[in-house]
C-alpha cells in the first residue's frame, strides 16, 4: 500500500471515529428526548422502544350479533363470535386518552379528554363531535373562572359518559369543581353542573341505575355519592362518605343494581347498600366465594353479579345473604387464558360485562378479550382475541400535561425575565468597568483587578448564608421582602456575575489597538463618543459572547434561586426540583420538563454559536 | 460592587463562630457561641466524626470528583480536539453537535443521569446487564461506592466539550511550521505530540485546570438533583463540599456548622488557586 493511500485511510477512519463519538455524546441527550414521548409504564418496564401500545379494556357491549369492546385509550373495537372464536371485523381509534364509552341503541359515545364527546354511528364512523372547546365555551358562559385546561388529563380514571333518550352525562373530573355535563340530544344544547351550581360535592364519574330507562343516575365524587334525576336534572339522593354507615373512603368500585340497591367494592369484599337511605344491607365475601383475590370488576346479569377476581371469575346470587343459595363458579384456566401476550405490562382481568344467560365477556389490561360461556353447570374459557387497536404510540401528551400540571409558563417567564436582566446589567456595567480596567490608571487599580479576580473563587454559598439571614432580618424589622421577589435575585446574580463579565472584556478591550480611539479623539470626538461610538462596535463581539455567557450561566442557577424565590418567582430550576420531588416516579414527565428546560438554550445556541465560541476561546488563548 | 461582596463573606466568617440556627435566626449577629468554645463549629466539622455533619467524607469525595473530572474532560478535550483540528467532510457540523452536552443545564444532567442510573428501569442497567451481560446482575449505581462514579461520568459528560473548545482554539493557534521543522529533523508522530503540541498548550491547560478547579469543588446541581428527585441525600460516597453545606445550612438549618465549612472552603480555595498561579505564572505571562 502507497503512503499515500495509507494516509487517506487513516483519515477515514479518524473521521468515522469523531462521528462515532459525536453520536455517542449525544445519546443521553437523544435519550431524554425519546423517554419524553414515552409512556410511564414503557419506562418503568423498561422497555427501550415505544411499544405498540394495547391499553385496558374498559368498556364490553354486544351489539345485536358482535360484540363491541373499548379500551381506554380510544380504541373500540368490533368482534365477531364464531365457532372457531373470535375474530375482530373492525377496530378504529377515537382519542388518545381515558376514554369512556356508553350505548345509545345503535350509536355509541365516547369522551376523551382529547378528542371531546363524540358520536359513532353503526359502523363506528364519527357521526357528532362535540370537542372540548365547546365545551369550554359552554363552561365559560356559566363559570368564567373554570378554564378547560384545568382538567387533569392523566387522572381522569374517573371520567364516564352515559346515554338516555334524550340526553348524553358526561362526568369530567378537574383540577377545580369536577362536575357533570349534559348534553341534549335534540337541540345540542350543553349545561354544566357543578358545586357552583347546585351540586353539594364534586363528582367525577356517572352511572345509569338499571331498570330505570335512563331517568335515575348515581353521580360519584371523592366526598359521597349522589342520586341525579335526569329528566329533571337535579340532586335527588346525596349521601357522603362515612355517613349512615357508608364506606369511610371512596370505594374502588360501584355499582348501582335494581332494587334500590347499590354495591361497592372494596377490596375483596363487597357492601350492598340502600340507595335512598345509605344503610348498608348486607356484605359478600369469602364466605359466599369471594376468595379469588381483589375485585376488579363487577357486572350484573339479572339476578346473578359477576366478579372478575384477580385469579378468576365468580358469579353470585344477587340476592345472596338474603337466602343461602350463592353461586360460586369458577373458570377453568381462565388466567392462562388471560396471559396471551406475556410481554404485555398487567395483564389483569380488569373488565367483565354479562352478555346474556351465562354469557360472558372478560377483557384484559393488555387488551385481551376472552369469551367465556356457561357449559354443563361450568364456565370455560373460549375465544379469545387481541384488541386490533394496536399502534405505535407517541406521547406529545406528556407536554401538554406538563404544562396542565405545572405552572410552567410562569417558570420560563421568570427565568427570561431574571437571566435577561441580568445579562444586560452585566454587559452594561462590565462594559463601562473592563473599559476603565483596561485603559486608564487609577490608584488602587490593581488591588480592584485582583479582588475581581478573589471574588470568583469564593464559594457561593459563603454569600448565601449571611445574605439569607441578612434578608430575613431586612424581612422582619422593615417588611421589605426580598426573598421572594425577582428583583432580589437579579440584584444577587448581577453582584455575582459582573465582576466576572469585567474580568473577561477587559482583555477584549485590551486588545483593541489604542491608536483607533486616538483617531476619534483627534477628530473632535469627545472621550463619551469615542468610547460609545468606536470602542464599543469594537469590542462588541466580546460583549455579546459574555452576555450570552452569563444569560446561560443564570438559566443554570439552581441553589441560590431555591432558596430565594418562592412559588410565584419561582425560575425553571426551581421548578423543576420541585416537581421532580412531586411526581417522583413520572419519569415521562420529568423528561419533557427536562427537555422543554434545554430547549431554549438548545435555540440560543445554535443562534449565537458562532460568538459564543469566538467569545469563550479568545478570551482562553490570548490569556 | 465590593461591598456586596466582602460585607456578606466578612458576615459569614463571623457567623461561623457562632451556634447560630434557624430557632435563634432573630438574635443576627448576637447568637450564643458554641457550647465547645468559640471555635466549636470548627471542630465539629473537622474533628468530630460521630457528629452527622458529613465534612471529611464530602471533603474526600470533592477531591475524587474533581480531580477525576478535570483530568476526565482534559484527556477526552483533547481527543476531541485533535479529530476535529483535520480538514473533512462535515468537520462544522461535528462540533457544534460535540457542543452539544455543554449546552444542557447542569440540573438536568442530574435529573437525566439520575434517571438513566437506576437500578431496574434504567437505560445504563439495561445496555450492560441485557444486551451486553457485562455484569450478572444489575448494579446499585446511586447507592453505595458506585455513587462516586454515578455522579463523575455525568460531569464528564456534560464539561468535555468546553474543554475541546478550547484546546481546539489552542491546537489551530499553534504555528504549522514548527511541525514541519520537526518533520524535516525527522521527528515521529509521537515525538512532535510530546515535544510540541502539550508544552504549546500550556496556557490552556492552565486556564482548564483553573476552571476545573473551581467549577467541580464548586459543582452543586448535579448531585443534588441526581439524588431523592432533588431533595435527596447523596450518601456518604456521593456527597460533595457543597451540598454537605447546603444541607446544614438549609435543611438542618444550622448555619453555624455550614459558615464554618464555607470559610474552610474558601481558604482551601484561594491557597490552591496560589499555588496555580505559582505553576504557571509563566506560562500565563508569556502569550
Amino acid at each position: 500500500m502507497s503512503p499515500f493511500r495509507r494516509k487517506r485511510l487513516i483519515g477515514t477512519l479518524l473521521t468515522a471515529l469523531t462521528f462515532v463519538l459525536v453520536f455517542a455524546n449525544l445519546l443521553p441527550i437523544l435519550w431524554m428526548i425519546w423517554c419524553s414521548l414515552k409512556d410511564n409504564n414503557e419506562i418503568m418496564s423498561g422497555q427501550v422502544g415505544i411499544g405498540k401500545r394495547r391499553s385496558e379494556v374498559n368498556f364490553l357491549a354486544s351489539s345485536g350479533t358482535d360484540w363491541l369492546v373499548g379500551s381506554s385509550d380510544g380504541g373500540i373495537a368490533r368482534f365477531k363470535a364464531d365457532a372457531s372464536g373470535m375474530t375482530s371485523q373492525h377496530g378504529e381509534n377515537f382519542g388518545w386518552f381515558t376514554s369512556s364509552w356508553a350505548q345509545d341503541g345503535a350509536d355509541l359515545w365516547s369522551l376523551s379528554a382529547d378528542k371531546g364527546l363524540q358520536r359513532l354511528d353503526g359502523s363506528l364512523a364519527v357521526a357528532q363531535r362535540i370537542d372540548m372547546g365547546d365545551l369550554k365555551e359552554a363552561w365559560d358562559l356559566q363559570f368564567p373562572k373554570l378554564p378547560w385546561q384545568t382538567v387533569w388529563v392523566n387522572d381522569v380514571q374517573g371520567t364516564s359518559v352515559v346515554a338516555t333518550s334524550t340526553k348524553v352525562l358526561a362526568a369530567l373530573r378537574m383540577e377545580k369543581g369536577p362536575g357533570l355535563v349534559e348534553l341534549d340530544k335534540a337541540s345540542g344544547k350543553i349545561r354544566f353542573f357543578n358545586v357552583a351550581s347546585g351540586i353539594p360535592f364534586g363528582i367525577d364519574q356517572v352511572l345509569e341505575v338499571p331498570g330505570s330507562q335512563g331517568r335515575q343516575m348515581i353521580l360519584l365524587g371523592s366526598d359521597g355519592f349522589l342520586g341525579w334525576d335526569a329528566n329533571a336534572s337535579r340532586v335527588d339522593i346525596a349521601h357522603r362518605w362515612g355517613q349512615n354507615g357508608l364506606p369511610w373512603d371512596r370505594p374502588g368500585l360501584a355499582l348501582p343494581l335494581l332494587d334500590n340497591e347499590i354495591a361497592f367494592v372494596q377490596g375483596a369484599k363487597v357492601f350492598i347498600h340502600a340507595m335512598n337511605s345509605g344503610k348498608k344491607m348486607r356484605e359478600l365475601g369469602s364466605l359466599e366465594g369471594l376468595d379469588r383475590g381483589q375485585i376488579l370488576s363487577l357486572a350484573l346479569e339479572k339476578d346473578r353479579l359477576w366478579f372478575g377476581c384477580a385469579q378468576g371469575l365468580v358469579g353470585i346470587d344477587r340476592k345472596a345473604g338474603k337466602s343461602s343459595d350463592s353461586q360460586a363458579v369458577e373458570v377453568k384456566g381462565l388466567r392462562s387464558a388471560l396471559s396471551l401476550d406475556r410481554d404485555a405490562v398487567g395483564s389483569e382481568l380488569v373488565q367483565v360485562a354479562a352478555l346474556d344467560s351465562g354469557n360472558l365477556l372478560v377483557g384484559g389490561g393488555a387488551g385481551e378479550v376472552v369469551h367465556v360461556a356457561m357449559s354443563g353447570g361450568k364456565l370455560v374459557a373460549g375465544g379469545q382475541s387481541l384488541l386490533p387497536s394496536a399502534h405505535f404510540y407517541i406521547h406529545w401528551r406528556n407536554y401538554v400535561d406538563l404544562w396542565r400540571n405545572l405552572p410552567f409558563g410562569t417558570y420560563l417567564k421568570n427565568s427570561l425575565i431574571v437571566c435577561t436582566s441580568v445579562m444586560l446589567i452585566a454587559m452594561v456595567l462590565a462594559s463601562l468597568a473592563g473599559y476603565a480596567l483596561a485603559r486608564f490608571e487609577f490608584g488602587g487599580k490593581g488591588i480592584f483587578g485582583y479582588s475581581i479576580l478573589a471574588t470568583q473563587m469564593i464559594p457561593g454559598i459563603m454569600f448565601l448564608i449571611p445574605l439569607y439571614i441578612l434578608f430575613t432580618q431586612v424581612g422582619e424589622k422593615t417588611g421589605v421582602s426580598i426573598i421572594g421577589t425577582r428583583w432580589g435575585l437579579v440584584l444577587l446574580y448581577s453582584a455575582f456575575y459582573v465582576p466576572f463579565t469585567i474580568w473577561i472584556l477587559r482583555g477584549f478591550f485590551a486588545a483593541i489597538p489604542r491608536e483607533l480611539e486616538e483617531a476619534a479623539l483627534v477628530d473632535g470626538c469627545t472621550p463619551f463618543r469615542a468610547f460609545w461610538s468606536v470602542i464599543i462596535p469594537a469590542a462588541m463581539p466580546g460583549i455579546i459572547a459574555s452576555g450570552i455567557y452569563v444569560f446561560l450561566t443564570v438559566w443554570d442557577e439552581l441553589m441560590f434561586a431555591w432558596l430565594l424565590t418562592n412559588a410565584e418567582t419561582s425560575t425553571i430550576p426551581v421548578g423543576i426540583r420541585l416537581f421532580a420531588g412531586n411526581y417522583q416516579n413520572r419519569y415521562d414527565l420529568m423528561m419533557a420538563a427536562a427537555t422543554v428546560a434545554t430547549l431554549p438554550v438548545m435555540v440560543l445556541f445554535f443562534l449565537m454559536q458562532r460568538h459564543i465560541v469566538s467569545g469563550l476561546t479568545a478570551g482562553a488563548v490570548k490569556g | 460592587m465590593l461591598l456586596v461582596h466582602f460585607l456578606p463573606m466578612v458576615h459569614g466568617i463571623w457567623l461561623s463562630f457562632l451556634a447560630s440556627r434557624k430557632s435563634n435566626l432573630l438574635l443576627y449577629l448576637k447568637a450564643p457561641i458554641p457550647e465547645n468554645g468559640i471555635l466549636g463549629n470548627y471542630k465539629d466539622v473537622l474533628l468530630d466524626p460521630n457528629l452527622q455533619v458529613g465534612m471529611l467524607d464530602a471533603v474526600r469525595n470533592t477531591f475524587w470528583y474533581a480531580l477525576i473530572v478535570t483530568l476526565g474532560t482534559s484527556i477526552l478535550g483533547l481527543v476531541g480536539a485533535m479529530l476535529l483540528n483535520r480538514h473533512f467532510k462535515g468537520r462544522g457540523l461535528a462540533r457544534t453537535l460535540m457542543l452539544f452536552p455543554w449546552i444542557i443545564p447542569t440540573y438536568v444532567v442530574g435529573l437525566l443521569w439520575g434517571f438513566m442510573w437506576q437500578q431496574d428501569s434504567g437505560i445504563v442497567n439495561i445496555v450492560l446487564h441485557d444486551w451486553l451481560h457485562l455484569v450478572s446482575e444489575k448494579p446499585q449505581w446511586l447507592l453505595g461506592p458506585n455513587t462516586l462514579w454515578a455522579i463523575i461520568l455525568p460531569t464528564i459528560w456534560r464539561f468535555w466539550p468546553y474543554s475541546m473548545l478550547m484546546l481546539l482554539a489552542g491546537l489551530q493557534n499553534i504555528p504549522q511550521d514548527i511541525y514541519e521543522a520537526a518533520s524535516l529533523d525527522g521527528a515521529g508522530a509521537w515525538m512532535k505530540f510530546r515535544q510540541i503540541t502539550l508544552p504549546l498548550l500550556a496556557p490552556v491547560w492552565s486556564v482548564l485546570i483553573l476552571n476545573g478547579m473551581i467549577f467541580n469543588v464548586y459543582s452543586f446541581n448535579i448531585v443534588i438533583m441526581m439524588f431523592g428527585n432533588g431533595a435527596g441525600f447523596p450518601g456518604k460516597h456521593g456527597d460533595l463540599i457543597m451540598t454537605a453545606i447546603f444541607r446544614n445550612s438549609f435543611q438542618m438549618w444550622d448555619f453555624g456548622h455550614g459558615a464554618a465549612m464555607s470559610v474552610i472552603l474558601m481558604v482551601a480555595m484561594i491557597a490552591l488557586v496560589v499555588v496555580w498561579y505559582r505553576i504557571f505564572r509563566r506560562d500565563l505571562t508569556a502569550t
